[in-house]
């Protein structure tokens, strides 16, 4: 049988080689396998070996010549075999073949469900055919990714959301503060005038930003700007994301009005109908977790702002007051801030100040 | 329950079918007083109903197909009995082109709701002309339903059901299926076709068989549990009209597929459902489709050479144990 000796293609961008050795010499025997001659290419030297056993019948390119991919180098022979005519030119350098993988269609199925590239997969089939049981397997050891079940694009008010807080956690270094508050009073109050915790909350924080200004403020270009406004934001879960409208002006508002223009926006916000300047100008937010059983967390700031307020489960815990224990009703409060803009101390400060307002809710109807 | 004969399961259809119904009567060769039919399943009927009801036919298979047909498009409910289903090549022409056009070619103004029963197979020596499996040539031909009971339940509840029916209906039966056994309820019930029945589940490999073959395929699926492999075997019960949901979720379980049928390989049912599952299932081979069924050859008279072409649990096993590695 004859056998050529072909240039490799050793990289997908490789057109020719170099002959730099032959190991061995015209007439000499050959094994399968044995090192036969050097080729050099524009990267890496490469030892060819011989694809099968019998006699080096015919070198055919002498040392330092250039051949093209898949040019013929040598010719083999069995021992005793004549020499046929063999083309010294080049044949067309050879596309790249895939090498077909065999697999089952059920096989095929599960790789593509679970984007497993068949290539990597052993085969323990008939003839090293891929079967779904080899894909289980491969899944359960490699740990691939997990199996999707659907895609959902990343766009309007999901992509708004992971553009902003990507842009905050990025840029503000956060520190969070939590803080336990009585809400013995803030519950009285609660029913005497008819309105929500969170109400209250948004009143008593921005009673605190008159106090605390430097909180509310955002950094920008190198200057910490501090607003004039007090427009606090709630954040609002809806059907088709998180949003956050803003009450302009929180301060200057009572209670009662608070409570009124907090509950139609928040309906606006469920219906999709809020309006571009309902949702703009806030300067500070809060976010209330606490309905979902959340004692504390971590909120990321919305950005630009300089702070927000979490607010977690109001829960009625035993507490020693004069040395003896009595059941108050208890509210965690976690403030996130902007360490760049302040310090520790005066953000604990703001917290603290909330909290006093929040214990002593009274100050909140004058 | 209590236990009937798949052949005299046969005989309570026919004899509550008539009872039931006055259009109803049975005729074929010998099935009458004298003989009761070459299996007996009309045993007693001729004396129950009278020689009119249960009629005698000369030697003519075109002849008797033919009188069904003609009495049942006025408005009868004739069962004809083929003795030997090999002799329905016979009545090819009455069968496949007249009481299977019939309907078709009077747009819709005549109904053929004629029986045709007949047993076939192989396995009792009888030669070359008595023993083959004909189903794969009804199927190719639009108009006619196939029934195949393997269990007397089943061949009492789809003979009512095919008698009831106002189409022709090839109702096959098989000589060794005769005398088995099986839980058959003393109250009324019919079986709907194109439903298939799973006679056993199992999660490693399909095997769907028909006729006498599902008796095999059960003990080939017996087998294969004492050996760790938990073979599903599903019965089609009509291949016209074919279930093939059940087949092909039995499929999406195993990823296996065997067929067994008792017909020639070349252009069988086998070919037809793996036509099916490659159409509608290929993403669920894990596994090349698997037949077994008799080779391309006439049924020997030597019962050994008879016993070597006629699958069984061996060569089902063998098929089996061929596409789980």
């Amino acid at each position: 049988m004859v056998t050529k000796i072909l240039m490799p293609r050793l990289s997908l961008t490789m057109k020719k080689g170099t002959v730099i050795e032959w190991f061995k010499k015209e007439g000499d025997n050959v094994e399968k396998g044995e090192p036969i001659v050097e080729v050099l290419t524009e990267k890496v030297t490469y030892d060819i070996e011989s694809p099968s056993s019998g006699v080096l019948r015919k070198v055919l390119v002498e040392e330092g010549v250039d051949v093209p991919v898949a040019g013929v180098l040598a010719v083999i022979t069995a021992p005793e075999e004549e020499l046929p005519e063999v083309e010294v030119t080049a044949e067309p350098p050879l596309e790249r073949v895939e090498e077909r993988i065999i697999a089952s269609p059920a096989a095929k199925r599960l790789a593509k469900e679970y984007d497993v590239d068949l290539a990597q997969v052993k085969g323990t089939g008939p003839e090293g055919r891929i079967v779904e049981e080899d894909i289980r397997k491969y899944v359960a050891e490699k740990k691939v990714t997990p199996k999707i079940r659907e895609v959902i694009p990343l766009t309007g008010i999901r992509k708004t959301a992971a553009e902003r807080v990507s842009l905050s956690a990025r840029t503000a270094p956060h520190t969070t503060l939590n803080m336990e508050v009585d809400m013995s009073k803030a519950a009285k109050l609660r029913e005497e005038v008819q309105v929500s915790y969170t109400d209250i909350v948004v009143k008593a924080v921005a009673k605190a930003l008159v106090e605390h200004p430097i909180i509310n403020s955002t950094l920008e270009n190198e200057q910490i700007k501090v607003f004039h406004d007090i427009n606090v934001g709630v954040a609002v879960a809806t059907e088709k994301g998180l949003i956050v409208p803003v009450i302009r002006n929180t301060d200057r508002k009572s209670l009662e009005e608070i409570a009124s223009e907090l509950k139609e926006l928040a309906e606006k916000a469920r219906q999709g109908k809020l309006i571009k300047d309902e949702l703009t100008g806030g300067t500070f937010t809060i976010t209330n977790l606490g309905m979902y059983g959340v004692d504390t967390f971590t909120p990321i700031i919305n950005p630009p702002e300089t702070a927000i307020l979490g607010v977690g489960r109001l829960t009625e815990k035993p507490v020693v007051e004069n040395k003896k224990i009595v059941i108050k009703p208890l509210m965690n409060l976690s403030l996130s801030f902007d360490h760049r803009v302040v310090d520790g101390a005066p953000a604990a400060q703001f917290l603290q100040k909330i909290k006093k307002i929040l214990e002593n809710p009274e100050v909140l109807l004058a | 329950m209590r236990e009937v004969t798949y052949r005299d399961a046969l005989r309570e259809a026919l004899r509550e079918e008539m009872l039931r119904d006055k259009t109803v009567f049975l005729l074929g060769e010998d099935i009458g007083r004298y003989w009761h039919g070459a299996f007996k399943v009309t045993k007693g009927l001729a004396e129950e109903f009278g020689d009119e009801r249960v009629r005698d036919t000369p030697i003519s298979e075109s002849a008797i197909i033919g009188v069904a047909i003609g009495a049942a498009i006025t408005g009868m409910r004739p069962v004809a009995e083929i003795m030997f289903g090999d002799l329905s090549a016979l009545a090819m022409d009455q069968i496949a082109n007249q009481a299977a056009k019939l309907r078709y070619m009077f747009g819709g103004q005549a109904k053929v709701p004629l029986v045709i029963r007949m047993p076939f197979g192989a396995g009792v020596n009888i030669a070359a002309h008595h023993s083959q499996s004909f189903e794969a040539w009804f199927m190719h031909v639009p108009g006619l339903k196939i029934v195949m009971p393997s269990t007397p339940y089943d061949a009492k509840g789809l003979l009512k059901t095919a008698i009831r029916d106002d189409n022709p209906v090839m109702f096959f039966e098989h000589k060794l299926l005769y005398p088995i056994e099986g839980s058959v309820p003393e109250e009324e019930y019919t079986i709907p076709f194109g439903v298939a029945d799973v006679k056993r589940e199992g999660e490693d490999v399909t095997i769907v068989a028909t006729l006498y073959m599902v008796q095999k395929a059960l003990a080939a699926a017996e087998e294969l549990d004492g050996q760790g492999i938990e073979a599903e075997v599903i019965d089609p019960r009509t291949l016209v009209p074919l279930d093939k949901q059940v087949i092909v979720n039995s499929l999406k379980k195993t990823g296996r597929i065997v067929l067994v049928t008792e017909d020639c390989k070349t252009g069988g049912v086998s070919a037809e459902i793996a036509a099916v599952v490659a159409e509608e299932a290929l993403d669920y081979l894990d596994a090349p489709i698997k037949r077994v069924a008799e080779p391309d050859t006439p049924i020997p008279f030597s019962p050994p050479l008879e016993q070597f072409v006629i699958p069984n649990e061996k060569s089902i096993i063998k098929a089996v144990k061929e596409i789980i590695y």
